[in-house]
């Protein structure tokens, strides 16, 4: 590399941390993730694992072994549950995960009730806001598969209420390890 | 000189050169037979547990590899020939996954083994003290099972290995090690395409009877 070559590289790396030192660094993005709601679908008592059962049926039934349940969905069964989150802690972007399989022709559908103030609002604003709803589709295949799925807020999520998920199509799915978290976005100081 | 007096001579050469090889046999020990007719051994070891696409499809649910496992066999053979010996042997192998985060749960493998054996070697030395080194192939039927809270899994497949055998001999017994790979796989332990790979490399330490 020859000597002017070395003065360019020195200049861009100067040119970057210029603009670092200047701009600052929002946002700094996520700084943790706090699971808020998990259901492993273990030593249930019950054939909908605490779920209500809005429509259609459930029924506990075993995954990759005997020994290791999930939950089985017959077509067109919606299932909800509370998240329970204490609301002044909240304060990012929902996101499920999910084990999942889905029959052929099969799909399977999450949606977070949530309680939002707008956009704009300071992050000091409370948890009072709009009721929305927020809706992500899982991507499925006939095997057992790991979905991530992030949901975004027109406004900023203060509060979650409620977990659905809802089977569509005319075969079935089966779920384990649900998971709902919110990743907390960092403020530099 | 006469024919019978070379006769005379020769038969006294030849005698004294026999009488102290007959003498210095009659001394020595008892020889030592390198031509076992059979043996029965036991084996202890550790091993390896591939896992395959199971072990993928466990972790998932949080559970970790199957590590390192516990082997055991109990072994019996003849020797057909100085170099070749044909046996059966009974095996077992314990193996237990790294707990999932969900309830600390484990998955709980075990195997038992039913096969015949081909040992091909030779032994060293012919004193006392010998050697052994050889090869052995391994064929049969295991039947594996998977235990995960009080619930279970099995299925019998195929089992192969090939191990290089090492062994000290001292007198009617031998002490050996031994190291190679072992080969099966149950196909579907997991679901649809979530096979388990039996497979792995085994490392054993025995103590075998030659009578």
């Amino acid at each position: 590399m020859n000597r002017k070559m070395l003065r360019l590289a020195a200049s861009l790396v100067a040119s970057a941390v210029s603009a670092l030192a200047l701009e600052g660094c929002p946002p700094c993005g996520p700084t943790d993730a706090q699971a808020i709601g998990e259901w492993s679908f273990e030593h249930c008592s019950d054939a909908s694992c605490g779920f209500t059962v809005e429509s259609g049926s459930t029924r506990v039934t075993a995954t990759f072994h005997p020994g290791e349940h999930g939950l089985d969905l017959a077509p067109g069964t919606s299932i909800v549950a509370p998240v329970s989150v204490a609301a002044s802690t909240l304060y990012g972007m929902p996101f499920v995960k999910l084990l999942a399989r889905c029959d052929a022709g099969s799909s399977l559908s999450v949606e977070l009730g949530a309680t939002s103030t707008a956009r704009d609002a300071a992050p000091d604003a409370g948890t009072t806001g709009e009721v929305e709803t927020l809706r992500g589709t899982i991507t499925t295949t006939t095997t057992w598969a790991l979905a991530n799925q992030a949901f975004v807020s027109t406004g900023q999520v203060r509060r979650l209420n409620s977990v659905r998920v809802i089977a569509a199509g005319a075969g079935h799915c089966q779920i384990d390890q649900l998971e709902v978290s919110v990743n907390f976005y960092g403020f530099c100081e | 000189m006469s024919k019978r007096t070379l006769l005379s001579l020769a038969l006294a050469s030849w005698g004294a050169f026999a009488l102290p090889d007959e003498a210095l046999a009659q001394t020595r020990q008892a020889p030592v037979s390198d031509d076992p007719r059979a043996s029965l051994g036991i084996l202890v070891g550790v091993s390896s547990v591939h896992g395959g696409q199971y072990e993928t499809t466990a972790s998932q649910w949080g559970y970790g590899t199957f590590g390192g496992a516990l082997t055991l066999a109990v072994e019996g053979g003849a020797w057909v020939t100085p170099w070749l010996s044909l046996g059966g042997r009974l095996g077992m192998l314990r193996a237990s996954s790294d707990a999932t985060p969900t309830d600390g749960a484990r998955l709980a493998l075990a195997s038992y083994d039913l096969g015949a054996y081909a040992r091909l070697g030779g032994v060293l030395g012919h004193r006392r003290v010998r050697g052994f080194l050889g090869v052995q192939l391994e064929g049969g039927v295991q039947w594996a099972s998977i235990d995960l809270r009080s619930e279970s899994t099995s299925e019998a497949t195929a089992r192969f290995a090939v191990a290089g055998v090492g062994q000290v001999i001292v007198g009617p017994v031998a002490f050996g090690l031994r190291v190679g790979p072992r080969f099966g796989s149950w196909a579907g332990a997991g679901g649809a395409g979530a096979d388990l790979d039996l497979g792995g490399i085994e490392f054993s330490t025995g103590v075998e009877v030659r009578p």
